[in-house]
């Protein structure tokens, strides 16, 4: 498959018409593929692009959406991407700093410096052991792949985590997408002091101390974060969620209405008003709301699996399984994995028998290979199974 | 092969029949950044051509002790000069003038009076004839050398001063290179170090790299680096006063909102006269640097780089401006860099000046050897040194190894180098060229390129064979 750099075009001031003859006369190391904002996400999901340049003279949410996709599919790999502004403010500087960006392109060099880029890139890449190599790998695999898929891939990282700030922040994605909250914040921690600058380390580690319950020290962390810039959705998101953990409704709802102000329709900020209502205890309202959501990160993840534990245990196993139902259809790929084995303990606590053994079976798919976890409920299953087959032949 | 416009300093010789036509000539030439020899006489111009072995040698039809006739055919009988081009000035299209050059190949002919730009125009044309290049210049194909080399400088880590890293070496890097940070002791790992700046303290240049940018295993013994902070500067905004000058207000309110998420405290300077004037006010010390949006070379610029220069070396903020000239170089009192850039890049390089004002200097030092490489292409050889080709640029004046087993074997295992001038390949470009000397090399030209093109010769041959 070619490797892709994305021509994003956002400003519309005449790239389409303009950009193949800009480029003409230069020889490319990537393919160049012009698009508009509607199609930057179904070119990432083919899994091609490895660089990407956003046309766009000044802060727009369609920028930082086209990052954050980069971010998911590709890495976070600053110096893969650039903006073409011939004078960006500060701000806007600030906002795609949260993504480390620093390039920055003139729009009447762009096809020059395109080159330039393409070069690098495909030089990184031709590597196959540069940490952007497998670290494009690796998100590609928390992506798409399954659980063994994404451990084999992070192993291969070897020890380039203890020395080189891309790789831990990858290993401690990976990590989270296992569920391994503990380490995963351990290596955003190692992230962030291998590059203190590197701002995508401190907000993956507020995440995850979030999802922990450490809930005082992911808001310190995002606290000076948002200090260095008040403008990101998706921290403003996470700071509301922590404050209102913490019972400060009414700061957490100041912050969102922030965070709307910035990008109302960052889905973002929709997960995280449904997350206040589950901790507020409306639980209709924040269904009817999940309805809207998409790839819903570890924390409302582990707040719905913990929701629907605590039915299943107290007896409501079909509104549990209700929840789960949901929770799969909006949960990201890497985080379905739990919701099906929790549908499955539900099902088994049902002495729904057969049921509970489809999910297990869809569990140890999405896993990717034998899981304990699934073993262990299968034996016992299968052990309570053969009990009432040999009650019945007695 | 492709050579950057004016990277070769060009050596031109006048030979004329009076002292004050070197004058004239001079003070045109001198414009172009050409370095002028000269002679007024047959005699004395063969050992000038000797010594200096020129690029262009510019001579009057008729001199003294001879004709441009005479010095053509005792040029054409030393194989190493035969190819040097020879311009010859002719007062005018009389038989005595024009005789001595019949049958005779010279570059080109000026008839008439001094034409300053005519003669700029032609002489431009003869040296961008042969690629703007020296006339002496042997390509690594021609030579049968590989041209892969490496660069390398010899430095020395001292420690760190917050997040940067300090070494200490002969030669000053450039922002814009990365360079790999090779130790000595083979069981430290390497590291990719980028963004340098240079520091002059108490007579000797120290290299400072933010261990942010720093990649590679060589990242883990960084870390651990000791601290010779001696001036105990505390965190927060203490000794972070930046002054900011940009004629547009409103972008310093947004600066000075978003720079103080990273503990930097702007203070406004409306225009540049008044930025001078507030360094001069707050010389003592509590700036810990300066940043303009831009640097004009009128009587404003002027007047703050003057501000600058008055204030002693210990407490003088480091200077830094924004440009978008693609041919700005950083110099120890002023860093430039170039428009549009990114937000970490201006806060490594506002921590990088502030840092730079520590008193690190005396500090005690972990004296960990290391040598700074860069992967480059030999291009080729001329009488004073050669062409080399990069990613990225070297400073001229740089002091390097030329890493390359074929050349220091012909160079009797000497490997020093200097760096003349460095340019862009074209504009835009990501390829850089330097010329350098070989240190080897200076005193007679001629001697050391005869020797060197025995080797040569000797080298084509053992190839062929």
């Amino acid at each position: 498959m070619d490797k892709v750099c994305l021509l994003v075009d956002i400003d519309h001031k005449g790239l389409d018409q303009s950009w193949s003859e800009s480029a003409e006369g230069h020889r490319f190391a990537l393919t160049l593929s012009y698009v508009n904002k509607e199609e930057v996400r179904p070119m990432f999901e083919t899994g091609s692009v490895v660089a990407m340049i956003i046309f766009s003279e000044s802060s727009n949410p369609d920028t930082t959406a086209c990052l954050d996709l980069f971010k998911k599919y590709v890495g976070p790999l600053a110096e893969f991407q650039a903006i073409v502004s011939s004078d960006p403010d500060p701000e806007y500087m600030s906002e795609v700093f949260e993504y480390g960006v620093e390039k920055y392109f003139l729009p009447d060099q762009w096809a020059l410096e395109a080159k330039n880029l393409c070069d690098y890139v495909a030089t990184k890449l031709q590597d196959q052991d540069s940490v952007e190599a497998k670290a494009i790998k690796l998100c590609h695999n928390i992506a798409y792949g399954d659980q063994a898929q994404i451990n084999s891939s992070q192993e291969a990282l070897g020890d380039s985590y203890n020395w080189d700030y891309v790789a831990a922040y990858v290993k401690a994605n990976a990590l989270q997408a296992v569920g391994k909250f503990n380490e995963a914040a351990e290596a955003f921690r190692s992230s962030q002091n291998l590059n203190k600058m590197f701002r995508q380390a401190s907000n993956g580690l507020g995440e995850s101390l979030l999802v922990l319950g450490k809930v005082d020290e992911a808001i310190e962390i995002l606290e000076r974060l948002e200090k260095q810039n008040p403008r990101h959705v998706e921290r403003k998101a996470n700071l509301a969620t922590a404050y209102m953990e913490k019972g400060e409704k009414a700061k957490a709802e100041a912050i969102l209405a922030e965070a709307e102000a910035l990008s109302p329709d960052h889905p973002r900020i929709a997960e995280a008003r449904a997350e206040i209502l589950l901790v507020e205890g409306k639980v209709g309202e924040a269904f009817k709301m999940m309805d809207n959501l998409r790839d819903v990160g570890p924390f409302f993840a582990a707040k719905l699996n913990e929701m629907g534990i605590k039915l299943s245990q107290q007896g409501k196993g079909k509104s549990a399984m209700a929840l789960y139902k949901k929770a799969h259809k909006i949960v990201r790929h890497e985080l379905q994995y739990k919701i099906s084995l929790n549908a499955a303990l539900a099902c088994y606590r049902m002495a729904e028998y057969q049921v509970a053994l489809q999910y297990l079976a869809r569990t140890e798919k999405e896993f990717g290979g034998p899981y304990e976890k699934v073993d262990k409920i299968r034996a016992a299953i299968r052990k309570i199974m053969s009990k009432a087959t040999a009650k019945q032949v007695g | 092969m492709d050579f950057a416009k004016g990277l070769t300093p060009h050596t031109v010789l006048f030979l004329v029949d009076k002292r004050e036509k070197i004058v004239t000539l001079g003070a045109v030439f001198n414009k172009m950044n050409y370095k002028i020899i000269s002679a007024i006489s047959l005699y004395e111009a063969l050992k000038m051509i000797d010594q200096e072995m020129p690029h262009l040698i510019i001579c009057d039809a008729i001199i003294p002790d001879g004709t441009a006739g005479n010095l053509y055919d005792r040029m054409q009988q030393q194989p190493l000069f035969k190819d040097i081009p020879v311009l010859v000035l002719v007062a005018s299209k009389t038989k005595e003038q024009l005789g001595p050059l019949k049958g005779r190949k010279f570059a080109g002919f000026m008839l008439g009076k001094f034409d300053g730009p005519s003669l700029m125009a032609k002489v431009k044309e003869i040296l961008e004839g042969h690629g703007d290049i020296s006339p002496f210049f042997v390509s690594s194909e021609q030579c049968q050398l590989p041209e892969d080399c490496t660069l390398a400088i010899n430095a020395k880590v001292i420690g760190r001063v917050g997040d940067q890293m300090i070494c200490q070496s002969e030669s000053e890097v450039d922002g814009e290179a990365t360079l790999l940070c090779q130790p000595l002791d083979k069981a430290k790992g390497p590291a990719l170090l980028k963004m340098g700046s240079n520091v002059h303290k108490a007579g000797a240049l120290y290299n400072m790299f933010p261990m942010n940018a720093v990649r590679g295993s060589g990242r883990t013994w960084i870390a651990s680096l000791p601290e010779i902070n001696l001036d105990h500067m505390q965190g927060d905004t203490e000794g972070r006063r930046v002054m900011y000058y940009d004629p547009r207000p409103e972008r310093f309110e947004q600066f000075k909102k978003v720079l103080s998420g990273y503990d930097f405290e702007l203070v406004y300077a409306g225009n540049l006269q008044s930025a001078a004037a507030m360094i001069v006010r707050e010389s003592d010390g509590s700036l810990g640097c300066v940043y303009l949006d831009e640097l004009p070379s009128n009587s404003a610029g002027i007047a703050v780089k003057e501000a600058v220069a008055k204030i002693n070396e210990r407490s003088r903020p480091a200077v830094i401006a924004w440009t978008t000239s693609l041919n700005a170089k950083s110099t120890k009192e002023i860093r430039f860099i170039k428009k549009p850039f990114g937000l970490g890049m201006l806060v490594e390089t506002m921590d990088q000046a502030i840092k730079s004002k520590t008193n690190f200097a005396e500090g005690a030092s972990v004296n960990l050897e290391i040598q700074y490489q860069t992967p480059a292409k030999l291009l080729g050889l001329d009488e004073t040194g050669g062409i080399v080709q990069m990613k990225f640029p070297l400073v001229p004046g740089s002091k390097l190894a030329l890493q390359h087993a074929g050349l220091i074997e012909m160079w009797g295992g000497t490997s020093e180098i200097r760096i003349i001038s460095v340019m862009r390949l074209e504009e835009g470009s990501n390829i850089w060229q330097a010329k350098f000397e070989n240190l080897s090399a200076q005193g007679n030209k001629s001697k050391y390129w005869e020797k060197l093109s025995k080797q040569i010769g000797q080298r084509m041959i053992g190839e062929s064979a």
